[in-house]
């Protein structure tokens, strides 16, 4: 717990930091979109050029636009991993470091030797989507490197600072240890600060092409390259990636340690894969229940930014692809919340909460449900005519944002108190005083669940303006329970009398298959909300500056987009299998003794 | 490696299960394809300018302005209202009539905005919509003119505007596909223009006794169009079936028979004039 809440801190701190740059005075981007002194187009200053399907090369056997999306697709998959996976494990290398404990220092390493052997991957995969996209799309590279050429060339120079630090932290490992540890542990926060630093870089390509700043209507750009950099959709884009990049290397690193447990004969293996699991499976979820709140703020810049776009992401044909996403989200939850309840058969004193499991999983598949629900999707005549109507009449209602909120809000609490129960079962109160606290935590628990259905209630009879702000203190009253939560239960942990023991490694193997389901769910999910990113900009390489004038400037059906994001998926786990493999032949360290039965320090 | 094996198969059942759900669990619409430019004729009756308007706003205002109301003010009532609007004292712009209003309001939308639809936290005062003749919309003054028709004629107004050739614009779009063709004059020619008397026998155009067409006899399709489909009238039937041949299917005949592609094919005219026809007493 103590390792998932300096874990949380670490993020907090990382996020405040992103959010600070974007109201730094320096920040023109918002400025520049929002109408800054437009830029007269001049012969000397080329606008964006128009293009024709003359102006896209096209080689037999290739789809440009297949080749492009699945580089690209593969690149960020490995470059989440590989940013994500050095921010938790320079904190847990930290909790190491300062509680003396070597399991800890052998977790991290055996991390970021994982992400080690992805690491050429990344670049193997960035390099083939730069190749990709100058030889099939050179208008559209051409452009952007006119505007990018410097933030192009800093990245060049930040990927070899990164791959310095990254060799160093990793080869140094072993003889950075002792007196020489602080100096190991800077290594580390600098490869994620410059690593941090390149992901915005890259971003903010993507954010000029979704909401393009710093150019006029015509394209011309103004010669600003931070405005172009900095645009309206930039920091929200960065904070989104930052979060989703720490739960998917979680994810990831979840399912090598579960099939290195499924895999190990000796006890003390299985004790350290188990716990290596249990660790990454907090991992992915601490970073993940920010993540609805950080997508609810990227979309509302999108509609800050472009009311006509954010429709077309919520209300048009891209409405149905967040009915998958809430597939794919109610699965994460459900398989992270079954792995945990499976977890406790590590426990000795867990038979007292075991009889709570089955409403929690109630309350989950509720909101999963009424998550799941759609409301209006705003089509053209012909979509509607197709479906039938814009919503359904009795259950359309549940499907408003009032209705969306208050159950992620829900299912968050209910996978925070799974995590409590877990904390809670090997103590046992021995002063009056804890039973009260216990009390009040139940008492807060419901207080803040009437609190959080009152507010989605009360957003029915509000303005769509006000129900939206309504989503503030809704996230507010769930993080104060977890903050409270954590804080009595760290009082009564130090205070209390523990019954048993964690019994590492007595987990069953289809609890492994849970987090098999997180790794392939996560990546599925991200290559569906990439495309989803994408393809709001629909036949506009740059929106509204720069038209796609190629034979591939349509959406394709949910369908055929959805087989190529499996696609993508497959050809990366394929991958990361053969990186999993790889890590396996370096000759491992031995376990430590004694975690079998140790101490819960989850 | 027989573990390996089963992890790998897990995997990829998985993936195949999310795979499975979007195909099947999820309508596979086919998204509309990139807007083209229309073409505007100075010879186009009344009628045909009205059917342009009625295509742009389809494929470019109904996204916001979709009829709930939710998103962005309805337009049915706009002969009605125009007239208060342009008295409130939030109004900024210079229209003294609908059509003005109209082309005010697809211009320069912050001219008015209508109370409720502003951009959050402006008070109303600035509209969240884009200007229609840049950006993405980046319509020419024909299509604008023709959104005006058609705006003006749903809302049951005299429709003022009219077509005038060389409007075009030079926007960022290719221009239509001539393939749609002229609208055919009237309806026997629409049904002629395509060939639904090949697979049909269609009340009004005769028909060889001895030929055997291969779609369903369609001159006493009146009687039954509006029991066909529970909670759908004549019309709507006759509608959806030219427009998805596929979804309900008559009797005693196969699915795929007739091909889809009417509703890119059709101009708005030309649809409506078969299904009046063919949803009238002969």
């Amino acid at each position: 717990m103590r390792a998932l809440a300096s874990m949380l801190l670490f993020v907090l701190v990382l996020v405040a930091f992103e959010a600070a740059l974007s109201l730094a005075p320096w920040h023109e981007g918002a400025m520049a979109a929002a109408g800054a002194p437009a830029v007269e187009a001049t012969a000397a200053q080329p606008g964006a050029p128009k293009l024709t399907v003359a102006d896209y090369p096209r080689y037999r056997g290739f789809d440009s636009r297949l080749t492009v999306w699945i580089a690209a697709q593969l690149h960020l998959f490995f470059a989440a991993f590989v940013l994500g996976v050095p921010i938790f494990v320079l904190v847990i290398e930290f909790i190491g470091w300062r509680n003396g404990d070597p399991r800890y220092d052998r977790m991290a390493h055996e991390f970021i030797k994982i992400s080690m052997g992805a690491f050429s991957l990344t670049a193997t995969s960035g390099g083939f989507l730069v190749f990709a996209l100058a030889v099939l799309y050179p208008g559209l590279f051409a452009y952007l490197t006119r505007i990018f050429g410097p933030v192009m060339m800093l990245y060049a120079l930040l990927f070899l600072a990164e791959t310095a630090c990254l060799y160093a932290y990793y080869y140094g490992w072993d003889s950075m240890q002792g007196r020489r540890k602080p100096g190991h542990l800077l290594l580390g926060l600098a490869l994620n600060v410059v690593g941090t630093v390149l992901m915005g870089l890259s971003n903010s390509w993507a954010t000029f092409m979704m909401a393009p700043s710093g150019v006029n209507s015509q394209g011309v750009f103004a010669g600003n390259v931070w405005a172009a950099v900095a645009g309206p959709l930039w920091t929200p884009l960065n904070v989104h990636r930052f979060l989703a990049n720490i739960a998917y290397g979680g994810a990831i690193v979840g399912a090598y340690a579960a099939y290195k447990f499924i895999a190990a004969r000796a006890s003390e293996a299985k004790a350290h894969y188990d716990w290596m699991g249990h660790t990454a499976n907090g991992i992915a979820v601490v970073a993940m229940l920010p993540l609805p709140f950080a997508g609810y703020w990227m979309t509302k810049e999108i509609y800050a930014y472009s009311q006509q776009m954010g429709i077309t992401l919520m209300g048009g044909v891209f409405a149905w692809l967040f009915i998958i996403q809430a597939v794919l989200i109610g699965t994460i939850f459900l398989a992270a919340n079954f792995y945990l309840w499976c977890g406790m058969a590590r426990l000795d004193g867990a038979n007292r909460t075991a009889h709570l499991v089955k409403y929690i999983a109630g309350v989950l598949v509720i909101c999963f449900l009424v998550w799941f629900t759609p409301h209006t999707l705003v089509m053209t005549a012909r979509e509607l005519a197709t479906i039938g109507g814009a919503y359904h009449p009795v259950l359309g209602p549940l499907g408003v944002m009032s209705a969306k909120n208050t159950a992620v809000n829900i299912m968050i609490l209910a996978t925070f108190f799974t995590y409590q129960l877990f904390r809670r079962s090997m103590v046992r109160s021995t002063r009056p005083w804890m039973a009260r606290a216990s009390r009040f935590q139940v008492a807060f628990y419901v207080a803040a669940v009437a609190n959080i259905i009152w507010l989605g209630v009360y957003g029915y009879f509000v303005p769509a303006n006000v129900r939206i702000g309504l989503s503030v203190p809704q996230v507010m009253t769930t993080l104060l329970v977890i903050v409270v939560c954590v804080v009595v239960d760290e009082v009564i942990a130090s205070r209390s009398e523990r019954i048993g023991m964690v019994h590492w490694g007595r987990m069953p193997a289809r609890a492994q298959y849970a987090l098999f389901t997180l790794a392939v769910a996560f990546t599925w999910l991200m290559g569906l909300m990439g495309y989803i990113r994408s393809s709001i900009r629909q036949h506009w390489h740059v929106y509204t500056v720069m038209r796609d004038g190629s034979v591939d400037a349509f959406t394709p059906t949910i369908g055929h987009a959805t087989a190529i994001v499996s696609v993508c998926t497959l050809l990366f786990l394929a991958l990361i299998l053969f990186v999993f493999w790889l890590s396996g032949l370096d000759r491992a360290r031995p376990a430590p003794a004694g975690l079998a039965e140790a101490e819960a320090t989850p | 490696m027989t573990r390996f094996f089963r992890v790998g198969a897990y995997a990829v059942g998985l993936i195949g299960l999310f795979s499975a759900f979007s195909y099947f669990g999820i309508p596979q619409l086919v998204p509309e394809p990139p807007p083209v430019e229309e073409q505007v004729s100075s010879a186009m009756t009344t009628e045909e300018f009205v059917a342009v308007g009625a295509r742009i706003y389809a494929r470019v205002c109904v996204l916001c302005h979709s009829g709930l109301g939710d998103r962005a003010p309805k337009l049915d009532a706009v002969a009605a209202a125009w007239r208060d609007r342009i008295g409130d004292p939030r109004y900024r712009g210079s229209a003294t009539t609908l059509e003005a209003y109209l082309r005010e309001s697809m211009i320069e939308p912050s001219a008015y905005v209508v109370k409720g639809f502003g951009r959050p936290g402006t008070g109303d005062s600035e509209s969240p919509m884009p200007e229609a003749t840049k950006g993405a919309l980046a319509l020419n003054p024909g299509e604008i003119d023709a959104v005006i028709a058609y705006l003006q004629s749903a809302a049951g107004a005299q429709v003022t505007v009219v077509p005038r050739a060389g409007l075009a614009a030079g926007a960022d779009r290719p221009t239509a596909e001539p393939s749609i063709g002229e609208k055919a004059p009237d309806v026997v020619a629409a049904l002629q223009k395509f060939q639904c008397n090949t697979c049909h026998r269609l009340p009004g155009l005769a028909t060889e006794e001895e030929a055997q067409p291969p779609g369903p006899d369609l001159r006493e399709i009146w009687r039954t169009a509006a029991k066909r489909v529970a909670g759908m009238n004549a019309r709507d039937f006759l509608t959806e079936s030219i427009l998805f041949p596929n979804k309900v299917v008559a009797k005693n005949f196969e699915s795929g028979l007739m091909p889809e592609g009417y509703g890119d094919r059709m101009l708005v005219a030309e649809l409506l004039m078969i299904v009046d026809h063919l949803a009238r007493e002969h």
